[in-house]
């Protein structure tokens, strides 16, 4: 009932339940996202890395000096014994051939080759949807729509949903998990004092106390280098600890398998901080090695909280970071005259065949039409129960389950006029017509049904909405168009010995 | 009430009309995937992307009036939100032309032309991607390759292979000439339409389990009187006996799809149209193309 008449009173909400049918944004809008990929933050970062690795290349292979390759916030220097030495060089342009395709050496400076600097914001622009794509579908957002705009931006709407901040939350954090070592040699006091150590960097630990509505920063000295990332997980879940709090759980796949194993027996007694878009989530102390390729992550989490850092990581990083810059409430894409349009139709395509049913099948069609109405209803509650978004393409889906729900009573009927043609009684022609066409009438329910499922299975965002509708009504169709006639036909039968039936 | 009493029209000797007739669709149908695939089809901007456009209107505006300038102007497949609070109207078209200037400033046109009280400024104007990903259209079609196995096996394991052949055959071909007859229209592919077809693929299997299994009973009762089963016959008699169900069944659906077509506005008039054709393509294979394949699978079996 609340699905369609929002004043139910509260009784019924609170013994029945309280689903609402969520509209969709073309029936009653929704928020209307613009959010602008920062592609170069995302390539000085990428750049930064890439430089992290070519200075331990020349410190490992001892082609020059590590102070003569410097990183000036835009591009990868080079200068003294690097810049003078051609054997260096030479090794230099040799790595960088084979590990960093995408950089190219001139003169003495490292950057992207443009070929590929383009490539790259193109991947980190589309690889940022198919995130957020995966993160809105995980979210359980039904039909929200995403789409690139313009080379950097990206258009997000979503229908009306309650938690839409917490929604914005999810798709737009980064998520990008990495493990660092905690510094306990350095103390943390003179770190904080302005003399942070080489190599180090502080960040914080932020609670919320939500007695006091305050939040609390703790900070931790942490190593730069970055031992582990998030990239290598293969799964994540919530699960609960035996303190009753919820924490991540977290599979590995098998190179982080065995990335995570050496760096846990390297470090054991040490502290290993797990940073989430540079926030300490929590800073265990290894106290074993762990090669088994589980981990879980705990950090006072409430449920909810939980919930959405097990999609972030299974949903993987963002490939650069995005900002909100367009945030706006927009009204239904369909207009008052299209919805009136669909209702108005809806209405008339019911009347039609419920008049066609009592003019082709009298009483009997009725018994049909009551059925029909009982479908129906029985079908909104379901899909409001299971949290379906209606959009148009679904209440014009509704609309032909009424076209189809009367079909097992034709069946039926069909049925029932043969046997009274073989001058059988009426109760036992009511009864044969029902037995017989019983099997009709499933083999052609499964059979649509295994469409419909299938479509849920591999279907993904509209099209997995509309197989949970196709077989949701498949399944109320077949209960209501034969046990829901059933019964009153029985009812009929028992009160009196029927001498004519009206069909 | 009954319609049709007692019929014996002959349904498997049309087979050579029907068959050529369904093999022109079934090959329609494959063209337009082919276009589908190469991108040459008409296809809505769901999958495509376009153009989107923000205009600020001065005074207050609503998309209905903006939609109904702009559809018979030749904009056809176009999306339009409102934003609240606000007199603004974001426009997304499918992008005909090449020139992205051009067009915008076509369309600032038309609408300004239109509302010379309530002149309207381009605020923005990009290219927009699309909203659905290639995967949706290539999850469909696995999708529906799938079902037709599952439902050989449903049908194998009820009735029997050739039963489940034909029924399977049936479906791919409803699929198929549906998409044809979407050819010749030159009806563009939005998700709606998809949606039409998945449903088509649904329901029209519901029609054909009701006359094979009228089939299977018939067949039941003859093969305990004789040996010598004249099948094509026999069939005729099935669908004949049948004939009142699959004609109201469909045209209860057909009712309902009537009353979207002509009422449900311009938004639902291709999904509509799609659907009355798919119905109505359904009912006739089910007596015409999936009897007689299954008369002539069975007919080695029965002779």
């Amino acid at each position: 009932m609340p699905s369609i008449y929002p004043n139910t009173p509260g009784w019924w909400k609170a013994i029945i339940g309280n689903a609402e049918m969520h509209l969709g944004l073309d029936l009653q809008g929704g928020v209307y996202l613009v959010e602008r990929v920062e592609v170069d933050k995302a390539i000085k970062e990428k750049l930064y890395k890439d430089y992290s690795d070519i200075k331990s290349f020349i410190k490992t292979k001892n082609i020059g000096k590590g102070k003569d390759l410097t990183f000036n916030g835009d591009y990868i220097v080079l200068s003294g014994s690097l810049v003078k030495n051609k054997t260096s060089i030479y090794s230099l342009r040799n790595y960088l051939k084979n590990h960093h395709i995408s950089l190219q050496l001139s003169g003495d400076i490292i950057n992207f080759k443009p070929s590929s600097l383009s490539e790259y914001k193109k991947e980190s622009v589309s690889g940022a949807i198919e995130v957020m794509r995966n993160r809105i579908d995980q979210f359980g957002l039904v039909s929200p729509k995403i789409a690139q705009q313009g080379k950097d931006l990206i258009v997000v709407e979503m229908p009306g949903v309650k938690n839409v901040k917490q929604a914005i939350k999810l798709i737009g954090k980064t998520a990008r998990l990495t493990f660092k070592l905690v510094d306990d040699k350095h103390s943390l006091a003179n770190a904080l004092s302005g003399k942070i150590p080489k190599g180090d960097e502080i960040l914080y630990h932020i609670t919320f106390n939500k007695y006091t509505h305050k939040t609390a920063k703790r900070p931790y000295l942490i190593k730069k280098a970055v031992l582990m990332s998030g990239a290598d997980i293969s799964s994540a879940n919530v699960q609960i600890n035996r303190y009753n709090q919820p924490i991540v759980g977290v599979s590995l796949n098998s190179r982080g398998t065995k990335q995570f194993g050496n760096v846990t027996t390297k470090y054991t007694g040490k502290r290993l901080a797990i940073i989430l878009d540079n926030n300490v989530i929590s800073a265990p102390v290894i106290e074993e090695p762990i090669l088994g390729g589980n981990a879980s992550i705990s950090g006072r989490f409430t449920m909810a909280q939980a919930n959405n850092l097990a999609i972030a990581l299974r949903s993987g990083a963002l490939p650069a970071p995005v900002k909100i810059i367009q945030n706006n409430t927009v009204g239904p894409t369909l207009g008052a005259d299209s919805i009136h349009d669909g209702i108005l139709a809806a209405i008339v395509g019911t009347i039609l065949v419920i008049g066609f049913m009592i003019f082709y099948y009298k009483l009997s069609g009725l018994i049909a039409d009551f059925a029909l109405i009982e479908n129906v209803l029985f079908l909104m509650a379901a899909l409001s129960l299971f949290g379906a978004t209606l959009t148009l393409p679904g209440i014009a889906g509704i609309i032909l389950t009424i076209g189809m729900s009367v079909d097992s009573n034709v069946l039926i009927f069909e049925r029932i006029r043969e046997e009274l043609r073989e001058n059988k009684p009426i109760v036992i022609a009511i009864e044969n017509g029902y037995n017989k066409a019983f099997f009709t009438i499933l083999d052609s329910h499964v059979t649509a049904l295994i469409t419909a499922a299938v479509l849920f299975y591999f279907g993904s965002g509209p099209v997995k909405g509309f197989a949970v509708t196709l077989s949701l009504g498949i399944m109320i169709n077949l209960f209501t168009s034969l046990v829901g006639t059933k019964v009153i036909f029985d009812m009929i039968s028992n009160k009196k010995e029927l001498s004519k039936l009206s069909i | 009430m009954e319609f049709i009493k007692n019929t014996h029209y002959n349904f498997i000797a049309k087979k050579k009309y029907s068959f050529v007739l369904s093999s022109i669709l079934v090959i329609l149908g494959l063209i337009e995937i082919i276009t589908m695939i190469a991108g040459t089809a008409k296809i809505g901007i769901d999958f495509t992307g376009g153009l989107s456009m923000e205009m600020a209107f001065k005074h207050r505006i609503s998309i209905s009036s903006v939609r109904k300038i702009l559809i018979p102007s030749g904009f056809k497949d176009i999306k339009l939100v409102k934003i609240k609070g606000k007199n603004d109207i974001i426009i997304q078209t499918e992008a005909v032309a090449k020139d992205l200037n051009a067009y915008t400033a076509k369309i600032k046109q038309t609408v300004k032309n239109a509302y010379k009280k309530n002149p309207p400024k381009v605020i923005s104007s990009e290219m927009i991607g699309p909203s659905v990903g290639k995967k949706l259209s290539r999850d469909a079609v696995i999708a529906i390759i799938i079902s037709i196995i599952g439902i050989i096996l449903y049908i194998t394991w009820r009735f029997e292979f050739r039963f489940g052949l034909a029924a399977a055959i049936g479906l791919a071909h409803d699929v198929l000439a549906l998409l044809g007859v979407i050819f010749i229209f030159q009806k563009e592919i939005t998700l709606l339409v998809i949606t039409a077809v998945l449903t088509v693929a649904g329901y029209s299997l519901t029609d054909k389990v009701v006359v094979f299994d009228r089939i299977r009973e018939n067949l039941k009762i003859e093969t305990e009187k004789t040996k010598h089963i004249d099948l094509k016959n026999l069939v005729n008699i099935s669908i004949n006996e049948v004939l009142t169900r699959t004609v109201v069944t469909s045209l209860t659906v057909i009712l309902v799809v009537l009353s979207l077509f002509f009422l449900g506005g311009i938004v639902l008039h291709d999904f509509a149209f799609t659907l009355l054709l798919g119905v109505l393509i359904g009912t006739y294979s089910s007596i015409f193309i999936a009897s007689p394949v299954m008369v002539m699978l069975n007919e080695k079996h029965y002779k």
